[in-house]
């Protein structure tokens, strides 16, 4: 075959799948001006232009490449989500179409393309582009700072953090419809706060209709903001590419990181907080998961080691999973390390299980930072890891395999912002407990108090509830009180009822108050210590005090019973 | 010695053919394995042994790096690079973390002869 003849068969190629695509993109285009919403479809258009232009540059085709490039370009922000579909960027990029179109009938007839050099389409659509992310730029978009002075940032000694700027979230882009609405939901607003002014000044009409009316538009405008501030889990997920490579390379392993569910949206509070900790137990997955290539040929697995990064969300919680494909967790050497360095005896590694055996990883002094590489900063231990964790109200666990793998998982609340509480009492001071760990409240008084509550050894409570017999924490001694008078001796006795990781228990108040919606702050530094105390926040009466930690509670009064019988 | 064989996987006919063409020209005496999509390729290499892989990222549904996954799973000697026209670093890092190749579109005849030159 001769090369005129070998060009002439990639030219008339070309044609015949070009005309093909640009058809289809279209097709596309047309039916996304009535779908915006339709994110396959981006993709499918935004591929096929990707495809039209690798086309061009292939056969040296350079203006055709420049204005199908920045079509590319748009329709790229479009699949992102970080502009939307409207009739500007339709018509923009539709005229993509016809500029193409006319240079492939040149092409066809002269073997060259148009002499027209689609400035104008080119101009347009990078004005498009670049509005997208200059925050300048007039656009039918508006940013908002959503910067907030060091409160995650100083979560963990990383410097992890080199990509900080370009992971964007400090600001968010809206279009302009939703500030709109915004603006329509704080104009209710102010209609009824007149409305209530007149009400209490003219002491006329009934002010509690209009204050239950003013709730429901506080709840909408929070509901509203709320959706600013959530971002997608894929923002950090894809800065975890470049760790594994580093990673990967430094260790001479072969890494293969597929991410899911990176759409999967979190309060970005929670995003930062969360991005850390995942950087540490991927790391955690290559240094200590997957093995060396040889290893895992000569153990029949495949040379790559897979890591699965996943995210999903469920009843306003969010769920991420980091699973490996490497060697699993060796209960008998984490027993063998854990009594080497004194963590628990000899008798107690071998009478425990494997769930137990492998909690013993978070336990402080067992991983411990001993790790400096020049790539990830220092390394956090797997103690700080979970407590970091539990701090914003979530949980971290454990599951192995040996030679198949090992899962983390965490749970995590999908905002921290607004919580919503029962307020109880205790020794006089107001405490809030989520309503997410609360079950119900039950009140017992004279002689019930003595039928339903059983005293244990080491002064531990059981209360009685629906036939079932569940520890009974007093929130006096969690909270470190003095002073209460005996459970039995009680004339009357108020348990709420709540559940953290699948186990419900007691917490015995001196009351109930209410339920509320709080602002939650983070805690002052000088908490940072007190586990069962998980933020504050301004309480309905205008005192400030905290909110709990409901998985600690629990946590810390099985730790007092387990002194209490290693002391006898 | 066995007739060796390369694989391209692009969903562009118009970059296959080129890459076929130079590759026959260059290597008559190679196999070319053409698929237009991964499972396509997939299925076509399950029976038959593959020293190199010429993937394209952009495709409709799997794209080239986690067929380049399933690849080395079959078959952890291949030599797999991924052909693209921009090269994004976060492509990049995720190819190299699997020590996978890189070539950028358009494929020239140098590409061809570093990465098949010495049978593989």
């Amino acid at each position: 075959m001769s090369d005129i003849e070998s060009y002439n068969n990639l030219l008339q190629e070309f044609l015949l799948e070009g005309v093909a695509l640009i058809d289809l993109i279209e097709r596309g285009l047309l039916e996304l001006e009535a779908n915006p919403d339709n994110r396959a479809l981006i993709g499918d258009v935004f591929r096929h232009m990707h495809t039209v232009k690798g086309n061009c540059m292939m056969l040296g085709f350079s203006r055709l490449e420049a204005v199908t490039h920045s079509a590319e370009n748009v329709l790229e922000r479009l699949r992102e989500g970080t502009i939307m579909m409207n009739g500007e960027i339709g018509t923009a990029l539709l005229s993509v179409v016809d500029c193409v179109r006319s240079s492939f009938k040149s092409i066809e007839t002269t073997g060259k393309e148009a002499e027209a050099d689609f400035s104008d389409q080119i101009d347009r659509l990078n004005l498009i582009h670049s509005c997208s992310n200059d925050e300048h730029g007039e656009s039918p978009f508006c940013k908002l700072d959503l910067s907030e002075s060091g409160q995650s940032e100083t979560t963990a000694a990383s410097k992890f953090n080199s990509e900080e700027s370009s992971l964007n979230l400090e600001s968010v882009t809206l279009p302009m419809s939703r500030v709109n609405s915004l603006m329509t939901i704080v104009g209710t607003v102010l209609v009824t706060f007149n409305q209530l002014r007149y009400c209490i000044n003219q002491n006329s009409g009934d002010y509690r209709q209009l204050l239950d009316a003013m709730e429901l538009q506080t709840q909408d405008l929070h509901e509203e903001v709320l959706k600013y501030r959530l971002q997608p889990l894929g923002h950090v997920f894809n800065t975890y590419h470049r760790l594994v490579r580093e990673l990967a390379a430094h260790s001479g392993k072969k890494v293969y990181l597929h991410l899911a569910g990176e759409k999967t949206e979190v309060d970005r509070a929670v995003l930062l907080s969360l991005k850390n900790i995942l950087g540490h137990l991927i790391r955690n997955s290559i240094d200590h998961g997957i093995e060396a290539p040889e290893t895992r040929l000569a153990s029949g697995k495949s040379a790559i080691g897979k890591i699965e990064l996943s995210g999903r969300q469920q009843h306003g919680n969010i769920y991420i999973d980091i699973k490996d494909d490497g060697a699993g967790i060796d209960v008998a050497k984490v027993k063998e390390k854990a009594v080497g360095i004194g963590l628990v005896s000899t008798a107690a590694a071998e009478s425990m299980d494997e769930a137990a055996a492998f909690n013993l990883i978070f336990e402080p002094g067992f991983s411990t930072a001993e790790l400096v590489s020049n790539i990830s900063g220092r390394g956090m231990g797997m103690d700080v890891v979970k407590k970091t964790i539990e701090k914003a109200g979530g949980t971290l666990s454990i599951s192995s395999a040996s030679g198949r793998g090992t899962t983390f998982s965490i749970c995590i609340p999908q905002s921290m912002a607004i919580v919503p509480v029962l307020v109880v009492r205790s020794m006089g001071e107001q405490f809030a407990l989520p309503q997410a760990n609360v079950v119900e409240l039950i009140s017992f008084y004279g002689r019930e108090v003595r039928e339903n509550i059983e005293m244990r050894m080491h002064s531990s409570a059981m209360v009685k509830c629906r036939g079932r017999l569940l520890p009974l924490i007093r929130l006096t001694e969690a909270l470190g009180q003095c002073g209460g008078m005996p459970l039995l001796s009680k004339n009357e006795c108020h348990v709420v009822l709540l559940r953290s990781e699948e186990e419900e228990f007691g917490l015995e108040v001196d009351g109930a108050e209410e339920l509320a919606s709080l602002v939650a702050k983070p805690l002052a530094r000088i908490f940072s210590d007190v586990h069962v105390l998980s933020a504050s926040a301004v309480m309905p009466d205008g005192t400030v005090s905290f909110i709990l930690n409901v998985t600690e509670i629990r946590k810390e009064s099985i730790c007092i019973d387990d002194q209490n019988e290693g002391g006898l | 010695m066995a007739q060796q064989s390369i694989l391209i996987v692009d969903d562009s006919s118009l970059a296959r053919m080129m890459v076929r063409n130079i590759v026959s020209q260059t290597f008559p005496d190679w196999q070319i394995i053409e698929a237009a999509n991964a499972d396509d390729g997939l299925a076509k290499v399950k029976n038959q042994p593959v020293s190199v892989a010429l993937l394209d990222f952009n495709m409709p549904g799997m794209n080239g790096i986690d067929l380049a996954a399933k690849l080395l799973e079959l078959s952890p000697d291949m030599g797999i690079h991924l052909v693209t026209a921009n090269i994004q670093d976060t492509m990049r890092q995720r190819a190299e973390a699997m020590g996978i190749g890189f070539i950028k579109k358009p494929v020239s005849k140098d590409d061809i002869v570093r990465i098949m030159g010495g049978g593989r």
